[in-house]
């Protein structure tokens, strides 16, 4: 299986998001030629860069994008403190658990949600799009999120 | 027709809200409301800048009794989950409200886009009987 492999090293900053995220959408359409896919990636891309420039405290982001003939993989790594990673590895364990429709169920019916301007859905709007393919792991102070995306249903 | 007065008064107060690169606005289309979302909500904090807007919307649709708004999103190119919680926002200040208050909201969508419905997939889990998507 043939693989292109795009990296980026950034600082955590809001700006450089677009341009990384519509970079690797385009990508991922001109290799498998499927735009919905490729829209996926883009936005899964985007959440988990948004994600690691709130919490990479000032430290890099990296991310790198692989991009075979039948999927697209994308880690995302920043710095982390070891109990918010714990938190977060509950969180995705619980979501990967569920259907898309029975998240969105519980999350609207916890009043933090709609309280909490940081209540999010970012993980389960993720999830529904690479149907549950996440990893995450805790390396060198870091937290390493994987997600694998198919090109077909 | 006295509502479509009202209403149309209302609007006339509002401005478009541009912001980063996306565009809000709301107006009439062959009598009928229709607000407008196209561009990319990617910003940091699209709450601080599009939820006032569609609060406020909200509460004078509820004041002027309309039972029905469109939803323009064809030119929407992309909106971060962020603004897509936004928007659910407005959809659940609806659904908490008594029934005789409520109103439905049609989604048209750029059918040529599978991003956009699947975006908006959230929403319609929240209020299937008021919202619809239309191609």
């Amino acid at each position: 299986m043939s693989a292109e492999l795009i990296k980026f090293s950034i600082a955590p900053g809001w700006d450089y998001i677009r341009p990384i995220r519509e970079f690797i959408g385009e990508f991922v359409y001109v290799k498998s030629g499927n735009r919905e896919r490729a829209d996926d990636v883009l936005f899964i891309a985007n959440e988990l860069i948004e994600n690691a420039v709130k919490n990479a405290n000032n430290k890099k982001i990296l991310i790198s994008c692989k991009v075979y003939d039948a999927v697209t993989e994308i880690t995302v790594s920043n710095s982390i403190q070891r109990d918010k990673y714990d938190m977060l590895k509950e969180k995705l364990f619980d979501v990967c658990k569920k259907r898309a429709e029975q998240l969105y169920g519980e999350k609207f019916r916890e009043k933090t949600f709609w309280e909490d301007e940081k209540g999010a859905i970012g993980l389960i709007m993720i999830n529904e799009r690479c149907e549950g393919k996440i990893t995450i792991q805790y390396k060198n102070l870091s937290v390493v999120i994987t997600c694998i995306i198919p090109y077909e249903e | 027709m006295r509502n479509k007065m009202n209403i149309n008064d209302i609007i006339q107060n509002y401005d478009d809200v541009v912001s980063g690169s996306f565009r809000f606005s709301c107006g009439l289309v062959d009598g009928n409301v229709c607000m407008k979302l196209g561009g990319k909500v990617d910003i940091q904090n699209p709450d601080e800048v599009l939820l006032p807007v569609l609060l406020r919307l909200d509460k004078d649709f509820v004041a002027s009794q309309v039972r029905e708004v469109d939803f323009d999103i064809k030119e929407l190119e992309f909106i971060n989950s962020s603004g897509i919680k936004v928007v659910l926002q407005m959809v659940m200040s609806i659904v908490n409200r008594h029934e005789s208050q409520q109103y439905k909201i049609n989604f048209y969508h750029d059918p040529a886009s599978s991003y956009q419905k699947k975006s908006f997939n959230a929403i319609s889990f929240l209020a299937p009987n008021l919202i619809t998507f239309i191609p």
